[in-house]
C-alpha cells in the first residue's frame, strides 16, 4: 500500500522483446520484468559486448549448421542479419557498375528483407508452427557463408579464375540452404516440406547469383 | 453447384428438396449430369436474371419445402428461397462441408472481392454474415489467406503437369476445384521472374563484343526488375480482366480459379527462359513460340470449356462474345511473350 519501490532496483530489458507468439521464446530464458540485479550501473562496453557475444553465438550456430542449438536460435534478433545484410549490400554496390550503384544497394536489401518475408509467410500458409520472426533471424543469420563468399570474390577472387569463384559460390549456397530447411522443414507438415523448402533454395540461389556477377 | 450460378444438389438431396415428386427430380438430376460441377462456390454472386436452362428446374416453389419434414434448417437457408429469385437454391451442405471453414474465405465463396450482400442473392448476404459472424479471419490476418495455401506437394506437381500439357478437353477447373491454391501461381512467377533475369544477363554476355562504349560487360540489375514488373503485373491483371469480362457475360467463375489458371500457364515459359540462353535468334523465336502456344492453349481450352458448360446450346450471342473473349485472351498473352523475347532475350 503506498510503499514506494527499491529505488536501486532497475528493469533490465533483455535484448531482443520476446514478442513472438507461440514456441516459448525468449521469455522463458531470461525473465522479463525486475531482476534481482541491476544492470544500469554496468560499463557500456559490457552492455554492448553482450549483444555481441550473442550474435556471434549464433553466427557460431549457424557455421556449423550439424550442430544447430534449437535453444540457441529461439532468443531472436534481428541485429546479426541487419549486419550482415548491409556487409553484403555494401560489398555488392561497391562492385557494381556506377550507374547501378544504388540499385544494387537497394535491391538486396529489398532481397533479403522481403525475401525472407514472404519464406516465412509461405511457411507459415501451408501450415507451419513456426514464428515470424525467429524465421526470418534464422534466414537471416544464414546469409552469413555468402556474405564471407562475397568477401572472397572481392578481393583474392577477382585474380582466381571465375570457375574457383563458382565453387567457392556453389559450396557457399549447398551450406547456407542447408542450414536453414533443416530449420525450417522440421516445422512444417511432412507432405509440404517439398513446398517449404523451394522457396528458400529460390531465396539463396538469387543472393548466390548476385555474389557471383558482381 | 452449375458453373453459371444455380446450386447442384446430390440426388439424395435433390430427393429431399422435390419431396419425392420423381419427375421432376430425374429431369433436375439430368440438368445436373448434362453440365459437370465445375464452380464450387454455394455462395457465388451471380445474378438471378442468367439464362441458364437448369433455372427454371432448380426454382422450388415454397409449399414444395413446407412439406417435407426432412429439410434440415441448418443446411438448407430458407430465406433465400423466394418465387421469384430462381437459380438460388438452398446452400447444398454437402458442398460447403467440403470446403469445411473455407467458407469463410470469401474468395472461395465466390465473392470474388465484390461487395458483400448488394446482388440479387440473398445468400450471398447470408453467407457474409455467417462468415463475420462465426469470427472468421479478416482480410488483414495470414489466417484469412490460409485455405488457398491447402496443397501439398503431389498437388502441385500434378497441376503444374496439367499445365505443360494442354488437352482439347480441358479439366483444370475441375482439378482444383476442391482447394485452388496461390502457391502455385506465385512462385512459378517468381521462379520465371528469376530465370528471365539470369538468362537475359547470360544471353547478353555471350553477344558481348567489347567496344568504346562499353570496355568490359557488367550486370544489368534492371532486367530483374522490369522482369518482376511485366511478370506480376501480367499474372494479376490479365485474370482480372477475365474474370471481370466473365461475369459481364454471366458465365462467372471464381477470381482464384482465374489466377490459378494463369499462374499455372506461366509453368511453360520457364524451361523455355532456360533454353533461351542459346545464342541462336531463330531457336530463341521458335522457343518462344511454343512456349505462347502451349500456355495460351492452356488458358484458352480451359475458358473455352467452362464458356461451353454455362452455355450449351450454344446461343449465338453468348458464344460469339465468348469468342471475342478468347480472341482477346489469345492476344493478351502473344503480346506477353513478345515483350518477353524483346525486352529480355533480344
Amino acid at each position: 500500500v503506498g510503499q514506494a519501490p527499491p529505488a536501486a532496483l532497475a528493469i533490465s530489458w533483455p535484448s531482443p522483446p520476446a514478442m513472438d507468439a507461440g514456441i516459448g521464446s525468449g521469455a522463458g530464458s531470461r525473465p522479463v520484468g525486475m531482476m534481482l540485479e541491476s544492470t544500469i550501473d554496468e560499463p557500456v562496453v559490457e552492455t554492448i559486448m553482450r549483444d555481441v557475444r550473442m550474435v556471434g553465438n549464433k553466427m557460431k550456430c549457424v557455421m556449423d549448421p550439424r550442430k544447430v542449438d534449437v535453444s540457441t536460435l529461439k532468443d531472436w534478433d534481428l541485429w546479426g542479419p541487419l549486419i550482415l545484410c548491409l556487409l553484403l549490400a555494401t560489398i555488392l554496390s561497391v562492385s557494381a557498375p556506377p550507374a547501378q550503384k544504388s540499385l544494387v544497394f537497394t535491391s538486396v536489401f529489398v532481397i533479403v528483407w522481403c525475401g525472407s518475408g514472404v519464406v516465412t509467410v509461405n511457411a507459415l500458409l501451408l501450415g507451419g508452427t513456426l514464428s515470424f520472426f525467429q524465421s526470418i533471424c534464422v534466414l537471416g543469420y544464414c546469409i552469413f557463408p555468402l556474405t564471407v563468399a562475397s568477401v572472397f570474390c572481392v578481393t583474392i577472387g577477382s585474380v582466381i579464375g571465375f570457375w574457383i569463384r563458382l565453387v567457392v559460390v556453389a559450396f557457399c549456397f549447398v551450406w547456407a540452404s542447408t542450414a536453414s530447411v533443416g530449420f525450417l522443414s522440421a516445422l512444417v507438415p511432412e507432405n509440404r516440406r517439398a513446398l517449404a523448402a523451394y522457396p528458400v533454395f529460390l531465396f539463396y540461389l538469387s543472393i548466390s547469383w548476385m555474389v557471383l556477377v558482381q | 453447384r452449375h458453373p453459371c450460378g444455380a446450386p447442384m444438389l446430390s440426388s439424395e438431396e435433390m430427393h429431399d428438396v422435390y419431396g419425392g415428386d420423381q419427375e421432376e427430380a430425374e429431369a433436375a438430376e439430368q440438368t445436373a449430369r448434362m453440365s459437370p460441377e465445375l464452380d464450387r462456390a454455394p455462395k457465388e454472386m451471380t445474378p438471378s436474371h442468367e439464362a441458364t436452362p437448369s433455372g427454371s428446374m432448380m426454382q422450388m416453389p415454397g409449399d414444395d419445402l413446407g412439406g417435407t419434414g426432412e429439410l434440415n434448417p441448418q443446411s438448407l437457408a430458407f430465406e433465400e428461397i423466394s418465387v421469384g429469385n430462381q437459380a438460388q437454391g438452398p446452400t447444398p451442405s454437402s458442398s460447403t462441408s467440403r470446403l469445411g471453414d473455407s467458407t469463410n474465405t470469401p474468395f472461395l465463396g465466390g465473392d470474388g472481392g465484390m461487395p458483400k450482400g448488394q446482388s440479387f442473392q440473398g445468400a450471398g448476404g447470408a453467407s457474409s454474415i455467417d462468415a463475420s459472424a462465426s469470427g472468421a479471419a479478416n482480410i488483414w490476418q495470414l489466417a484469412y489467406y490460409k485455405p488457398l495455401f491447402d496443397v501439398d506437394s503431389h498437388h502441385i506437381l500434378t497441376r503444374t503437369i496439367h499445365a505443360l500439357l494442354p488437352r482439347p478437353r480441358a479439366q483444370f477447373f475441375e482439378v482444383i476445384s476442391p482447394n485452388p491454391d496461390l502457391y502455385g501461381p506465385f512462385w512459378i512467377a517468381t521462379t520465371l521472374i528469376f530465370v528471365i533475369a539470369v538468362t537475359g544477363n547470360l544471353a547478353k554476355w555471350m553477344a558481348f563484343k567489347p567496344s568504346e562504349v562499353e570496355k568490359k560487360w557488367s550486370y544489368d540489375f534492371t532486367k530483374l526488375t522490369g522482369a518482376s514488373t511485366l511478370v506480376y503485373m501480367y499474372v494479376t491483371l490479365a485474370p482480372l480482366a477475365v474474370w471481370g469480362v466473365l461475369r459481364y457475360m454471366q458465365a462467372s467463375k471464381r477470381f482464384v480459379d482465374m489466377l490459378c489458371v494463369y499462374g499455372y500457364s506461366l509453368a511453360s515459359f520457364v524451361p523455355i527462359s532456360l533454353l533461351c540462353v542459346i545464342p541462336s535468334g531463330a531457336l530463341r523465336w521458335i522457343l518462344l513460340l511454343c512456349g505462347c502456344a502451349v500456355s495460351a492453349a492452356f488458358v484458352i481450352t480451359n475458358v473455352y470449356t467452362h464458356l461451353q458448360d454455362c452455355f450449351p446450346y450454344s446461343d449465338s450471342d453468348s458464344m460469339k462474345r465468348g469468342y471475342m473473349l478468347l480472341a482477346g485472351m489469345g492476344a493478351m498473352h502473344v503480346l506477353f511473350s513478345l515483350l518477353l523475347k524483346l525486352l529480355f532475350f533480344a
